[in-house]
């Protein structure tokens, strides 16, 4: 018994390590911010998977993760709850690759969360311009001695 | 507007053309009676009959070249061309329409540091001379590889922050490359064409300075009558031996053949498919290719499709220019004998298409004349390749002739008579015709004695031009031999398909010279013991083409090297203008490779090598994915190939298989998390 409680300890670490990891790498820098969010995505997985599924278990506490992460953007953002991915992946990107922003400002609720709202509203990657759309048609080409292109 | 500025008249076009293609038909003639002369005297022959018809075609070809080169060279005598685009009075236009140029990059599974670094350069370059609001940056595309689709996408977010260039330089990916590159450029035509007055159309490895692409734009407003502009663009940017050879042979001869191609061709001049400038109304009502009828190589899309743009534009009445006093042009070479020969092939294919194009109804003379010297670009090979293997067969039968002295009556001896006179003299006319032009260039470098100086002084240039021409002649019968293969190849219907380009620096490895070149040393072994053995004159005549052949392997091998184009570079040989005095452009060129390959380090250094473990790069593909819904058997399908990448691991999925997954946004943030929790993570 004892045995697989240390495994079972063994292994949340291990994953509460990378969840941290995880959240790291979503920018975020104030320690115990990162501890607790990990430890609430630990608890959250956990009450979803098996104890003992490593895998399985970090998977849903990285979905948790992500889950919250795009909440506090939303709100930051101002986005609506929407099942559309396509703004909340635009505004994740902007954020999380627009330099030296910290994410710790998402969690805060405060006056700053504003400011970065509209900093990075001019970011947001616009990957293309409104169509201006031209019509153009292949050329027919007759020729002599072979047979010419459809019409 | 300068105050020479002359019209051009369409007399001084036909009087330009007539007087080139005289000088040609001329010298062809010439050379004609030269050997038909030499054979006639002994009765001509079936095989010197066949050798008569070669010699002439091959002639042509030669006789095209030297007098593009030497009108090149009178005009560059005189200070240049009063009939250029860049000098001749501009027209009244209305410039109503949009206002804005684009700079279009179509890329296909290139190298993604390379590409943003030349884009960055370019920016940049606008950036610094004040005029990069006239200009939006479009970056087309129709790369399948996975992680080279990320990558590609991250760069350009990149580009777009940190020149604050957002809603100014673009990305799109197609879903589906139909029609290669020509099928990419016109799905942006028709999606995005209206916003733009012109497009300048770049390859992968184009740099073009802001100012260049400011004067190419500007000269686009003063002749509304123009559809494209083609700048000349010269080789730079590379260490191979190989390449700084070439790129000095470029950069030191291509003056002449430019200015002399604009003498005769002036407003009916051609495309070469990139750093050009095309006025988009026109080149969307003429420009949209067919399918030719049959299947590849010479049916199906078409694959050299720049000519044929070309020849729709001047049979709609447009003018087609190229720009010779253009300068900030630049495009790099394949670092190793290989890489070109491959490149060649795929040349190739697209010429000999154009085979079919000759007998399209429609184009004027010019265009066909056009089509006809892409096709005997490479013919040429195989037709230098039959006439030597002719004139060692009819040199082995002359051999074989014993003379008879005294015959009949006759009291004295009658001597064979030999040609050797008239056949030294054909000889050294194609030499002649060859290595004239390189005699032209070192001439106009003496008279333009600082610019010869950024070629390393007149003894450099010099000493360079001489090995230049060793190498160039040595090379030449391994080319002979490769183009000879693929013109055989693609005339038996092996089409070739649309393998990327390889631009980077690698030095070839034995193995692969001898893969490459194994057969080239065997033939010239092969060919060198018989015409010892059996005509040991021709032996001596043949020995050039044979030492090409059987060094072929070290050759190919040495000339791969970067170490060795350096020390070349440092002993001052095969300099180029670009070298000695680097341009503006090419600087941000080089400054932001190292940056991207720094960052590309640190990346390696931290272990973040894949694009889909971060979250930003994944967040952004997300963003840019096309809204399209998901039928349940390909969610399905989906999941399965999700399962057998977890179980039997990346790679034993296929590109396209891998590029499914990332295409769907359900799936991409699955293997975002997945990739969080794989045996790194916990175990």
């Amino acid at each position: 018994m004892n045995q697989v409680v240390m495994e079972d300890e063994g292994v949340a670490d291990a994953v509460l390590e990378r969840v941290q990891e995880y959240w790291r790498t979503l920018g975020l820098s104030d320690e115990v911010l990162i501890d607790s969010l990990s430890a609430d995505c630990l608890s959250r997985g956990r009450r979803l998977v098996s104890r003992t599924h490593s895998e399985a278990l970090l998977r849903r506490a990285l979905e948790e993760a992500q889950r919250r992460f795009d909440h506090a953007l939303a709100a930051a953002f101002g986005l609506p709850p929407s099942n559309d991915p396509y703004p909340l992946a635009a505004a994740r990107a902007a954020f999380l690759m627009a330099p030296d922003i910290s994410a710790d400002t998402l969690f805060r609720h405060d006056d700053t969360t504003r400011q970065l709202r509209e900093s990075l509203a001019g970011q947001l990657p616009q990957s293309t311009p409104p169509e201006s759309p031209l019509e153009m048609l292949p050329v027919p080409l007759d020729f002599w001695l072979f047979q010419s292109t459809d019409r | 507007m300068p105050s020479a500025a002359k019209k051009l008249t369409p007399r001084t076009i036909t009087a330009r053309r007539i007087l080139f293609l005289l000088l040609v038909g001329l010298t062809t003639f010439l050379a004609m009676v030269m050997i038909t002369s030499a054979f006639l005297q002994n009765g001509i022959t079936p095989t010197e009959l066949l050798l008569l018809v070669l010699y002439t075609l091959l002639i042509l070809w030669v006789s095209t070249s030297f007098w593009t080169a030497t009108l090149g060279f009178w005009v560059l005598l005189r200070g240049g061309d009063r009939l250029s685009i860049g000098r001749l009075a501009p027209s009244p236009s209305t410039n109503e329409g949009p206002q804005k140029t684009a700079l279009v990059m179509p890329i296909y599974n290139e190298d993604p540091t390379r590409v943003t670094a030349g884009l960055r350069a370019m920016w940049q370059s606008l950036e610094e001379i004040g005029e990069s609001d006239r200009f939006e940056l479009f970056i087309l595309s129709d790369t399948r590889d996975p992680e080279g689709w990320m990558q590609e996408e991250a760069n350009w977010y990149q580009m777009c922050l940190d020149f604050q260039a957002h809603g100014r330089i673009f990305y799109r990916n197609r879903e589906r490359n139909i029609a290669r590159k020509s099928g990419n450029l016109e799905e942006f035509c028709h999606r995005w064409g209206g916003r733009y007055r012109y497009m300048v159309v770049l390859d992968a490895d184009s740099i073009m300075a802001g100012e260049t692409l400011v004067k190419m734009a500007d000269l686009m407003d003063a002749h509304p009558g123009v559809a494209l502009i083609q700048s000349p663009p010269l080789p730079a940017n590379q260490h191979s031996l190989f390449s700084r050879i070439l790129q000095f042979a470029s950069s030191f001869y291509g003056d002449i053949f430019i200015w002399g191609i604009n003498y005769w061709q002036l407003s009916g001049s051609g495309y070469w498919g990139h750093n050009a400038i095309i006025r988009i109304a026109p080149f969307v009502t003429h420009c949209g290719l067919p399918k030719l009828p049959g299947r590849e190589p010479f049916g199906g899309e078409i694959f050299s499709h720049d000519t044929v743009e070309a020849a729709l534009l001047r049979q709609a009445g447009w003018e087609v220019w190229i720009a010779p006093e253009l300068k900030g042009s630049y495009e790099e070479l394949p670092p190793t004998l290989i890489d070109y020969a491959k490149r060649d092939r795929r040349w190739c294919q697209g010429n000999l298409q154009h085979l079919r194009l000759v007998f399209a109804k429609g184009f004027s003379s010019l265009s066909r004349l056009y089509f006809l010297m892409g096709i005997m670009s490479y013919v040429s090979s195989p037709l230098w390749f039959l006439f030597l293997v002719l004139t060692g067969f009819e040199a082995y039968v002359k051999s074989q002739t014993m003379p008879v002295y005294f015959f009949g009556d006759n009291l004295f001896p009658v001597w064979p008579e030999s040609y050797a006179v008239e056949m030294t003299t054909v000889l050294l006319v194609t030499l002649v015709m060859l290595f004239l032009p390189k005699i032209w260039s070192l001439i106009l470098g003496v008279l333009h004695w600082r610019r010869l100086k950024l070629y390393g002084g007149l003894f450099k240039a010099t000493l360079s031009v001489f090995l230049e021409s060793i190498f160039s002649m040595l090379t030449a019968p391994v080319l002979m031999i490769y183009q000879s293969k693929f013109v055989v190849a693609i005339l038996m219907r092996r089409s070739v398909g649309w393998p990327p380009q390889n631009r980077d620096d690698h030095r070839l490895s034995l193995w692969e010279a001898i893969q490459a070149h194994g057969e080239h040393t065997v033939i010239g072994l092969l060919a060198g013991w018989v015409s010892y053995e059996h005509v040991p004159g021709f032996f001596l005549w043949l020995v050039p083409v044979l030492a090409g052949l059987v060094l072929s392997i070290p050759l190919s091998m040495v000339s791969s090297s970067a170490w060795v184009g350096v020390i070349t570079r440092k002993m001052g040989l095969f300099l180029t203008p670009e070298e000695s005095k680097e341009p503006r452009v090419l600087t941000l060129l080089s400054e932001n490779l190292q940056m991207l390959e720094a960052q590309k380090a640190g990346r390696r250094r931290t272990g973040e090598v894949r694009n889909i473990e971060d979250p930003g790069v994944c967040a952004l593909h997300l963003a840019l994915l096309p809204n399209r819904p998901v039928k349940k058997r390909q969610r399905h399908q989906l999941r399965a190939l999700v399962y057998e990448l977890i179980e039997e691991g990346p790679e034993t999925l296929s590109g396209p298989q891998k590029r499914s997954l990332i295409s769907d946004p359900e799936t991409l943030v699955k293997l975002h998390t997945l990739s969080w929790s794989d045996d790194r993570g916990v175990r």
